[in-house]
């Protein structure tokens, strides 16, 4: 609750919650609140400003932009929720049991870590994806794969302070195996930085989810997603800007969304991440 | 790898200077200003705001050429806008550094012998926000370098980064192979000259 409060006296941070809140409902909601069908096209309605009709005007296949947006809407949050899913099932217990045990698997996790950090952001989900083939779920495993090595070093950093604390060493003198100390004493005193960064982390799998499909390796066409939108839309650009302007404006408010949660979520829970995460 | 050293460099000059203005005189208009700007740079994805200044500045205006690589002109929008998310992030991160050292006891002391603010804030407190701030700087290199990526192919830049992209949607491995791992030990390199600036930075940090 005192979290909660604090929370709510960030005037940033509730704008930010706000923001996701709202994208989060037209995404529940996406086939009632949209006014056309997203892949019904009319190449007689081709690029049309917006209008009264078409809100937010037309594709280059005569499709109604505001209808695309809204299913991608869809699209963009799926996508970033399980690429951060997969990040942090996977990075977690790696994370945790390399802190709780230390020794050889340490120094082996952390040297791969070291290796895949090495590759800056989302080329390493670019390599991915050459390997896997473009595609929706690919690019969202791609997107996942890259955040694995945060989750370990978070949660390992996360763990190796709590370690030697005294509960721990009280958890241990009751016969607690080191299973049951992970599970149930480290991790959930870890749950601070872990919603941190996921918040956080969803709003780097929006832009690089985004990204790979303006590339052409992510999302593929017809289905609406805010980046392949984009992509497509380059060409035209000079003689219809809106085709360019409101998909990118649509994954410019999401990620502000999460990253001004993601930043009021840290300063609530935890003041001591600043600089960390 | 020009696009991206360009950049960095624009980050840095620019982050480095915002951050200091801001820290110098906190929760002023332009501090709320400039940190508003820097999260909205944080937000908007690097391929739409090239879009965008390409549509005002090319497009509207026909100050800048469009896309292509050539003179100085050629450099000026991607590079711009390739930096735009590192030069918020380095100026978030110099601003709350330089806070937390401007509290310091030593800048107390500076300021007690009867030292200008100026001097203060320029050499006292900034040499000692240094170390955090490059640490930040040299990890940005390597989001410039995959941004490179989006950026080259907004622009029709001839990089690695548009050249990775090719490769990859030509199905051509031992390119991508080759690309990749020349910009992951260019990101390498960078972080080991962090390592060795740490030194010089600071001369209380020797490598033996």
């Amino acid at each position: 609750m005192a979290t909660l409060k604090r929370l709510a006296r960030h005037r940033l941070a509730l704008l930010g919650a706000f923001l996701v809140l709202g994208f989060l409902i037209l995404a529940i909601f996406a086939p009632q609140i949209a006014p056309h069908d997203p892949y019904k096209f009319s190449l007689r309605n081709k690029l049309l400003p917006p209008s009264s009709i078409y809100l937010l005007g037309t594709d280059e296949l005569g499709r109604d932009m505001l209808s695309r947006i809204i299913h991608g809407t869809r699209v963009s949050l799926m996508m970033a929720v399980i690429s951060v899913a997969i990040g942090f099932v996977v990075g977690t217990p790696i994370g945790a049991v390399s802190g709780f045990y230390g020794g050889l698997f340490d120094i082996l996790v952390q040297r791969l870590v070291d290796i895949l950090l090495a590759f800056p952001g989302i080329l390493l989900a670019i390599v991915v994806v050459a390997i896997l083939g473009p595609g929706l779920w690919n690019a969202m495993l791609a997107v996942g794969i890259t955040f694995i090595p945060t989750y370990v070093r978070v949660v390992r950093g996360a763990v190796l302070e709590l370690r030697d604390k005294e509960f721990v060493e009280a958890a241990k003198a009751l016969g607690a195996g080191g299973t049951r100390i992970i599970w149930r004493h480290l991790l959930p005193n870890c749950v601070a930085p872990i919603i941190v960064l996921s918040t956080l982390q969803m709003a780097s799998a929006i832009l690089w989810a985004s990204g790979l499909g303006y590339l052409g390796l992510g999302a593929q066409p017809p289905t609406p997603e805010w980046g392949t939108m984009l992509g497509r839309s380059q060409t035209y650009v000079r003689v219809a800007p809106h085709v360019a302007i409101f998909p990118g404006l649509a994954i410019a408010l999401a990620v502000l969304g999460f990253n001004l949660l993601g930043d009021g979520l840290r300063d609530a829970l935890d003041p001591r991440l600043k600089g960390r995460l | 790898m020009e696009l991206s050293l360009a950049s960095l460099f624009l980050a840095t000059a620019g982050g480095v200077l915002i951050g200091i203005i801001s820290a110098a005189k906190p929760y002023s208009f332009f501090d709320y200003i400039s940190m508003l700007g820097a999260l909205v740079a944080l937000s908007a994805p690097v391929f739409w705001l090239e879009l965008m200044l390409m549509l005002l500045f090319s497009v509207k205006l026909g100050w800048l050429p469009a896309a292509g690589r050539g003179g100085l002109a050629h450099l000026v929008l991607p590079s711009l806008t390739l930096a735009a998310s590192s030069l918020a992030l380095i100026a978030r991160f110099t601003r709350s550094t330089m806070l937390e050292v401007l509290r310091q006891e030593y800048v107390t002391t500076a300021r007690s012998k009867g030292l200008g603010e100026k001097r203060v804030v320029l050499v006292h407190a900034l040499r000692n926000a240094l170390i955090p701030i490059i640490t930040v700087i040299g990890l940005r290199f390597g989001a410039l370098l995959s941004g490179a990526v989006l950026t080259e192919t907004v622009f029709a830049w001839p990089g690695v980064g548009r050249l990775v992209v090719d490769s990859v949607s030509a199905r051509d491995y031992p390119v991508i192979q080759g690309a990749v791992l020349v910009i992951a030990f260019s990101f390498v390199l960078i972080n080991l000259a962090v390592d060795l600036l740490y030194g010089v930075v600071n001369p209380r940090i020797r490598y033996d």
